[in-house]
């Protein structure tokens, strides 16, 4: 029979070669401590796997960051209130939305107000939290619509690839919705799809646009049936409209 | 148009197969009528059934945000009806 010294290292030695290097230091550090005899079991074993369980967790959450493009992005959804500088309304939504309940229940946000009163901020925060728990991804919506109708004209199945890898996100944001007008008819289909079969599939999409959805009919060349169907579709839950509140 | 993609093609001195075909669409977006495209929709818009402007209302669209927004913090969930 080994010894407990010996037993302790064969133990790290399996912990490490499996690939649990934390809770092999964990153990060591543990062992060594004067109450690693009376300590109770389940806590000794909730110890052990701490470390491992925050690291695997920790490095997740920065390969979804990573995924979503929003590596990096110091935004912060606490700051995302009314204040001196800018006002929501509904002035609870952005409280609402970090609850990010609408995510669990397929729910859409449509993000309204001028260049930099913090649609992008609001979006991002909420896309940097939502990457704890879900699969996100943040785009600026025109080049999404630019690179997806030029898939579809040179490579179909490469297209399909991509349309799949968009509908499979939890949490679409698009940024920057109908800023520029939209001449391809290719990319206004392409838009529709994105939005009806992510609907269909209970998936939440957060546009953010300078235009109220009247006026989107003018940035798809006046064709009313397609932008009431967009604007059915982006607008069908929450709308957060954010005013500046400029200096006197 | 292929005219256009040549002759810049032949002013960057650029005359490669890969540079014509890459510069294709974007000499068809700058060309494109946006004024033909408009009359184009006009005319698809003609007996389609769309919805009225008091749908698009910012402030409707607030008040069901809104109601969204209190039934959420009451503790309720989203409950579309079909």
């Amino acid at each position: 029979m080994k010894n407990a010294n010996s037993l302790l290292m064969d133990l790290e030695e399996q912990m490490n070669m499996i690939g649990l290097p934390l809770m092999a230091l964990k153990l060591d550090e543990l062992y060594r401590s004067s109450d690693f005899l009376t300590m109770d079991r389940l806590e000794m074993v909730s110890s052990l796997l701490k470390p491992e369980y925050e690291d695997k967790t920790t490095k997740r959450f920065n390969n979804r960051l990573r995924t979503a493009h929003l590596i990096g992005t110091p935004c912060d959804i606490s700051q995302c209130r009314d204040s001196s500088q800018r006002r929501y309304e509904p002035t609870d939504a952005p409280k609402v939305l970090s609850t990010l309940q609408f995510i669990e229940d397929g729910l859409n946000v449509c993000i309204l107000g001028p260049s930099d009163s913090g649609k992008t901020f609001l979006a991002k925060s909420l896309g940097v939290v939502a990457c704890e728990k879900y699969r996100v991804n943040y785009c600026h919506c025109s080049e999404l619509l630019e690179r997806l109708v030029a898939a579809k004209s040179a490579d179909y199945t490469k297209y399909l690839r991509e349309i799949k890898k968009i509908l499979g996100f939890q949490l679409l944001i698009l940024d920057d919705f109908l800023l520029n007008t939209i001449m391809d008819e290719g990319e206004v289909k392409v838009l529709m799809e994105i939005l009806e079969k992510r609907i269909e599939s209970s998936k939440s999409t957060i546009v953010c646009s300078q235009r109220e959805p009247g006026s989107w009919k003018a940035m798809i060349m006046n064709d009313e049936v397609s932008a009431n169907a967009i604007m059915k579709r982006a607008t069908k839950h929450y709308i957060v409209v954010i005013e500046p509140i400029e200096k006197p | 148009m292929l005219e256009e993609c040549c002759r810049q093609a032949l002013g960057l001195n650029k005359v490669t197969y890969t540079f014509i075909k890459n510069s294709v669409p974007a000499i068809a977006e700058e060309l494109t009528d946006s004024t033909e495209i408009s009359q184009r929709n006009a005319e698809k818009n003609k007996g389609a059934y769309v919805m009225s402007s008091a749908s698009a209302d910012i402030n409707r669209l607030l008040v069901k945000s809104q109601s969204l927004v209190e039934q959420a913090q009451k503790g309720g969930r989203h409950d579309e009806k079909c």
